[in-house]
């Protein structure tokens, strides 16, 4: 117990990724997970929108009076909720595919000039980024419900605006560090411009850590998809994702206790993986890096 | 040196002051955009004349630049207006929810710090141990479980299995135990994270060595020496903490109907009652930013290492 160095290092693999075997079960989680996002429409068993009004509220097949035909039952209107939740994963793909690469460019650009720069810039962009935190983001996301119609385009803005902040803020610091750089110097007094030395020495130093970064917010974004669209403000009411099939179960949670527990499970079991893969990928890109903000 | 902090003193303050000024700006315009109030509240019988003479006499229909000075000049005044939704006092509206949303954010904070200490000591002190690999795995799942989901599998639980606590409003005492586990559980994972940590950072210190060698009791160690060192970083994430509670508050208490200002925010904004948006985020806003001016004040009072910038 009073041990100063650590007694299970190189053996501590219950929960994190470390042998192949656990690697490849995320992998193929995530893999299964993008591609009924792509093709979840040729793949979902039935039109996730017919309603069939006699079967509805059917239990799924483990549950004692389930059946085959429907493996996790049926909603309320009798839809299909396996259909329902392969559907469902094209938001929460799109959701991603957005909002990451959006608030990535964005974040990692204004961070790295308010670190190269300093002064002026630096302070105007960090005054952004204290606007940020100090307006809670679904508050904006009700704003947007207010002026227009829900859609994915309000999500997309509402998690670029949540997310951006935490790459301009890790960015801005690393910046900081690698200007005092002897590389950097030599850079510098070679003549090279500033333009120039952002994008051929400070970037690709910082390449590793925002990819990190990325790979871990990607649950925050299935999460807040899913959360937005549960209150009534995230995508349209009609169209099929995780969050609405929850908040559309919810009156019914009693009698029909799947139409709620199935779609969160899949919201935990894709947030778990993603991230598992990240911790993996920053343990094998950049073991220094084990203390970045999530 | 003196002289030193009273100038970073007063640019903090100037900062927070700014970063206030422009969530208010924001709110302003975003609530202009959201819609007209007065044809939305006006009743169904009102003619196209009597609407035009209201949106007269809130000022609906003046610039939009003299609307902004106007509503600038109010929030320095401290003068919200009346709700257009309750016909009172908007501040009137927005205190009386403020009280549901206080309570319920304290019951979580307490809930989150009452777990995740103990728990972040075992698990520095018993490193390896059941606790630590347990309450980590525990924080891995908190980070992907999604809180609303979380307070319906408790209302679930607590229909079938518990009469005694009631699965929303705020009716008994007892009203507030799912909403606070809810809102209390996923803080509880961080704090105990950084707990572990920070209590792991400290035990290694040759001052720990020292309070052992001196032959002190165990108990005295952890708790005189490491724990105590140790709270820096707790005290930052309390700050962090209370500041946050209030996003997951409005979640919270949209799935236990607990009415709180969360609930007030988004009821007003869908019903475009501005006073009562501003004056509420308004609040929310000045709350964070006082929040980490007090976070970042504390520092240099519990370490005076900050103060002199040898650190």
């Amino acid at each position: 117990m009073q041990s100063v160095e650590d007694p299970f290092a190189g053996r501590r693999r219950n929960w994190r990724v470390r042998s192949p075997k656990t690697l490849v079960a995320t992998l193929s989680v995530l893999l299964l997970f993008i591609v009924l996002g792509i093709f979840g429409s040729q793949i979902a068993p039935e039109d996730p929108f017919k309603l069939d009004l006699v079967g509805r509220l059917q239990a799924p097949f483990f549950a004692a009076e389930g059946s085959l035909d429907h493996p996790l039952g049926t909603d309320d209107l009798g839809r299909d909720t396996l259909s329902r939740l392969i559907y469902g994963a094209r938001i929460s793909l799109l959701a991603i595919v957005m909002v990451i690469p959006l608030a990535t460019v964005i974040g990692s650009i204004l961070g790295i000039l308010a670190g190269w720069f300093g002064g002026w810039t630096s302070r105007g962009i960090m005054a952004l980024v204290d606007l940020q935190l100090a307006m809670p983001a679904i508050l904006i996301a009700v704003f947007l419900r207010a002026i227009w119609e829900p859609s994915l385009s309000n999500v997309v803005i509402v998690l670029v605006f949540a997310l951006w902040a935490t790459f301009a803020r890790l960015v801005r610091g690393e910046t900081l560090g690698l200007k005092e750089r002897e590389f950097i110097i030599a850079a510098r007094t070679i003549g090279a411009n500033d333009l120039r030395i952002m994008v051929r020495h400070v970037l690709p130093s910082l390449v590793n850590s925002i990819v990190i970064l990325a790979t871990l917010n990607v649950a925050t974004v299935v999460i807040a998809e899913a959360g937005l669209s549960f209150l009534g403000v995230g995508i349209a009411q009609d169209s099929i994702s995780w969050g609405i099939m929850i908040s559309q179960g919810r009156g019914v949670i009693v009698t029909a206790w799947w139409l709620v527990t199935v779609p969160g499970i899949a919201i935990i079991l894709v947030s778990l993986v993603v991230n598992l893969f990240g911790d993996w990928l920053r343990d094998f890109l950049d073991p220094q890096l084990r203390n970045v903000q999530r | 040196m003196r002289s030193e902090l009273g100038a970073t003193a007063v640019g903090r303050l100037l900062r927070s002051i700014a970063v206030v000024f422009g969530v208010v700006s924001i709110v302003f315009f975003l609530s202009r955009g959201a819609g007209d109030p007065v044809s939305r509240l006006a009743p169904i019988d009102a003619t196209q004349q009597e609407i035009e003479e209201a949106k007269e006499r809130y000022g609906l229909n003046d610039p939009m630049i003299e609307q902004y000075g106007r509503f600038l000049w109010d929030i320095v005044r401290l003068e919200f207006g009346q709700s257009f939704r309750a016909t009172r006092p908007a501040t009137e509206v927005v205190g009386e929810r403020l009280v549901a949303t206080i309570q319920l954010g304290a019951a979580g904070l307490v809930v989150a710090f009452a777990i995740g200490i103990p728990l972040g000591i075992v698990a520095a002190v018993r490193r390896g141990g059941v606790t630590d690999i347990l309450s980590r795995i525990g924080a891995l799942f908190g980070q992907a479980v999604p809180n609303f989901w979380l307070g319906l599998m408790l209302i679930l639980f607590v229909a079938l299995y518990i009469d005694w606590i009631p699965t929303g409003g705020r009716t008994t005492p007892q009203s507030i135990i799912l909403p606070a586990i809810t809102l209390g559980s996923f803080p509880a994972a961080a704090v105990m994270r950084f707990t572990r940590s920070a209590m792991l950072d400290t035990l290694q210190q040759d001052y720990i060595r020292t309070a052992r060698a001196k032959g002190l009791t165990e108990r005295a160690v952890l708790f005189k020496h490491a724990l105590r060192n140790s709270m820096l970083a707790v005290v930052t994430l309390l700050g962090l903490q209370v500041g946050n509670i209030l996003s997951g508050a409005i979640i919270v208490e949209t799935v236990f109907a607990w009415p709180g200002l969360g609930q007030l925010i988004i009821q007003s904004i869908v019903a475009t009652d501005y006073p009562v948006v501003q004056a509420s985020v308004l609040l929310t806003s000045v709350w964070i930013v006082f929040i980490n001016l007090v976070v970042d004040v504390s520092y240099t009072f519990i370490d005076p290492r900050i103060r002199t910038g040898a650190i």
